[in-house]
């Protein structure tokens, strides 16, 4: 029996490792390196290089260069926030074909360590992958030649990690997974050798990348550079230096960033600190939170149930990530796990049990997200419910509407709205019925997931018995690309128009809450303050006010002022919080 | 017509211990998940048969559909008892005053309105984790009835505690979805 590799295809970096006489490892490449960056750099030659190689190759022909096709993969164009500095279409490759070239790249690693060939694989992705993600990613595998044998959730493979030892007990655990562009949230239970995913939430577009680039951006303020047009070609470099302090900033208090020659005449040279760098992590590590709580409820489990909440990604190395899982959950994150290494060492442990070596271990994976179809008034009926635990299948009836109906196309979506029109639709069935009159012909159709997370639909003729796969009619490709590329001109160019009235409306109406606020938390409790700062309070007040009221309208004027007032309220705000906690022990004890 | 107890090998009956539901989902998924080189069907028969068995207002609809006499299984207008009533009519109150309050936080944009609105949202928290409390004690109350039910095979009383458990399963779901959104 041929070896299962096991592989962390990630946004940043992946992995590659096998059980090797009973021992999960990680397999290192030639340079020695276990960490492989998921880069590809596309020569206009033709000449494909990945990893290392590729990514020195970023700052050089950026345009040329693919890093965070995770990103992109089973998206349709145009889809999400997230606008890469290379041009895929320019080059010629999809984002399926870019995760192949990696994939066929850790192929290889692993063929020249264990020197043999290799041709099955189980591949990671994050949980909250959707269906028409997780099939895209199964497609480059089997591109580079792998027959994958299943797709595993991240923070399932971590729990797999973190479990393996500790068979014998029965704990609850939560898994925080904060990688480079993906976070997931995984609730466990473990007992007897089964590991059970109670509920699973999170966000396929939220990472360490975002704060590169949040970073980036803030370095590029701070130091004084020409437009934004001559440095634009740089931006890589500059990607690249906020990355790298960044990780200093988690063992360092203070960084200076030096990049000679950003433009022809000036250097760049920013000092910065951890808590700069904090303050422009914090809104979208915050974003983290209500995605715990969700799987938490969903678990139906209150946070001091969890025995332990562990921490993987890289990301999860910058203390303010701790510092924000420990007040989401109440308790110190475990960080026994190797942050970059778990998710691998998790999915070479399934590998490990879908090739037999590892018998006593049960993994019970859920689907992330509810699968369901569109019903009368454009409205999602859900089919499979998210959190189900896999694999599962659920059937419908079809009846004919009118005489003689020989089909029905139905629009099979998944996703937690209300609306069909906000969910992802995977695509269409054709549910074929035999001529009749109306109501007589009745279809059943069976949705299944299997074991990786990956639909089937089926319809049975209640005649002959007889199963037939239906084809999904996806839509995630296909998309005219010049259309939608109008399409997200045409809202730029609307944007623009209106932008300015926009900023002025935003801003009065935050200055006006604001004031209305200011004066119910002086009433409530101004004589708590000292004369400074209730003085400082009323003159940012006042500066609000004029602004709002001065002709002609000055944006930048009321922003400055509702910042200040902002600023100057900080200490207000607390005690207005902390009084509430005062008057909810006193209700408890009372 | 598909058979939960059958599937995770039980006898049919109300009470079922949790433990012992564990061990038999913990074994049969052994068997029959394709990671061990079960069939998918078989696990998906598995997993719909635990995730029946483990919820009461759940189990005890199946157990009705399988194994009651014709006439228990009519649909019947539950009488619900003046306590459950009264507790029906508080949830409702905090439910419909948490909704308009979750909807003002929700327009409050800077950290003080926020802050100013922190003493209501605590009052209101505590007044649905009050509700949720009650819930959890009527529920563990009705549990206890079951293995009585088993020895009398009163399916009349089966049906009207089934009613209730899935009231109750539904009103914790709107307590727990509203303690959500207070966060």
């Amino acid at each position: 029996m041929s070896a299962i590799l096991g592989i962390d295809l990630g946004t940043t970096h992946s992995l590659v490792g096998v059980v090797d006489s009973g021992f999960p490892i990680l397999l290192a490449d030639a340079e020695g390196s276990r960490l492989t960056p998921s880069v590809a750099h596309y020569a206009k030659e033709g000449a494909v290089t990945v990893g290392a190689r590729a990514l020195r190759q970023r700052a050089l022909d950026p345009e040329r260069t693919v890093s965070s096709v995770k990103r992109l993969i089973g998206r349709r164009q145009g889809e999400g926030d997230w606008k890469p500095s290379y041009d895929l279409t320019g080059i010629g490759k999809t984002p399926v074909d870019v995760s192949a070239d990696i994939l066929r790249h850790l192929k290889n690693i692993a063929e020249r360590a264990l020197e043999m060939e290799v041709s099955r694989a189980v591949i990671t992705v994050p949980a909250y992958f959707n269906d028409a993600q997780r099939q895209a990613t199964k497609r480059a595998g089997e591109l580079a030649g792998l027959t994958v044998e299943r797709i595993l959730s991240e923070p399932t493979a971590a729990a797999l990690a973190y479990g393996l030892d500790k068979l014998e007990e029965r704990k609850k655990i939560a898994v925080y997974d904060l990688g480079g562009g993906t976070f997931d949230i995984s609730i466990l239970e473990m007992r007897d050798g089964v590991f059970q995913v109670l509920a699973t939430a999170g966000d396929t577009q939220l990472g360490g990348d975002d704060i590169d680039r949040a970073f980036a951006d803030w370095i590029r303020s701070q130091g004084i550079l020409p437009s934004l047009e001559i440095i634009k070609g740089k931006m890589p470099w500059l990607r690249d230096a906020a990355e790298t302090a960044k990780k200093k900033l988690s063992s360092h208090d203070e960084v200076t960033i030096e990049i000679p020659f950003l433009d022809s005449q000036k250097h760049l040279s920013v000092r910065t600190t951890r808590t700069d760098l904090e303050k422009i992590a914090l809104p979208l590590i915050e974003r983290t939170r209500r995605h715990c709580l969700r799987a938490l409820t969903d678990a139906n489990l209150k946070p001091d149930q969890l025995d332990e909440v562990i921490l993987v990604g890289g990301s999860t190395r910058m203390p303010l990530v701790r510092r924000i899982v420990a007040d989401i959950f109440g308790k110190e994150p475990n960080i026994s796990q190797n942050p970059d290494e778990a998710v691998a060492m998790g999915a070479v442990i399934q590998a490990g049990i879908l090739s037999g070596s590892l018998r006593n271990v049960v993994l019970l994976d859920v689907t992330p997200l509810s699968l369901g179809i569109e019903t009368f008034g454009g409205l999602m009926n859900v089919i499979i419910p998210r959190n189900t635990t896999l694999p599962c299948k659920a059937g419908e009836m079809f009846t004919n509407a009118v005489t003689n109906q020989s089909e029905m196309l139905i629009r099979v979506l998944q996703g937690e709205r209300e609306l069909a029109k906000d969910n992802w639709e995977l695509g269409r069935i054709a549910v074929l019925f035999p001529s009749g009159p109306k109501g007589s012909a009745r279809v059943g159709v069976q949705f299944s997931l299997d074991a990786n997370g990956i639909l089937q639909v089926l319809t049975r003729n209640t005649a002959t018995k007889a199963d037939t796969v239906l084809e999904i009619q996806s839509s995630a490709v296909n998309v005219d690309d010049a259309q939608v590329e109008q399409m997200i001109a045409e809202s730029v160019d609307h944007a623009f128009e209106d932008m300015n009235e926009r900023i002025w409306t935003e801003s009065r109406l935050k200055g006006e809450e604001l004031l209305v606020a200011v004066a119910e938390a002086l009433a409530q409790c101004g004589t708590l303050l000292i004369e400074d700062e209730l003085h400082k309070i009323k003159s940012c007040a006042a500066q609000v006010r004029d602004s709002i009221n001065h002709e002609p309208h000055d944006v930048k004027k009321l922003k400055a002022a509702n910042q200040s007032l902002d600023d100057a309220t900080q200490s207000l705000a607390v005690l207005l919080v902390e009084r509430a906690m005062e008057a909810a022990l006193e209700r408890k004890l009372g | 017509m598909f058979d939960a107890y059958k599937t995770l090998n039980f006898t049919r009956r109300a009470a079922l211990d949790e433990g012992a539901l564990q061990k038999a989902y913990a074994a049969h998924s052994r068997a029959a998940h394709p990671d061990h080189g079960g069939d998918e069907s078989r696990a998906a028969e598995v997993n719909a048969a635990y995730e029946i068995l483990r919820a009461t207002d759940k189990r005890l609809k199946h157990l009705l559909e399988l194994a009651a006499p014709v006439d228990a299984k009519q649909w019947r207008t539950v009488p619900i008892d003046e306590g459950m009533m009264s507790l029906f009519s508080e949830l409702g109150a905090a439910l419909e005053a948490s909704a308009k309050f979750i909807d003002r936080k929700l327009k409050a944009q800077t950290a003080l309105s926020k802050a100013l609105l922190a003493n209501e949202e605590m009052q209101q928290r505590e007044s649905l984790e009050r509700i949720g409390f009650e819930l959890d004690r009527r529920r563990k109350e009705m549990e206890a009835e079951l293995p009585g039910l088993d020895a009398s095979m009163d399916w009349k009383q089966l049906g009207v505690l089934q009613a209730k458990f899935a009231y109750l399963a539904k009103w914790q779901t709107q307590v727990r979805e509203s303690l959500l959104a207070l966060m």
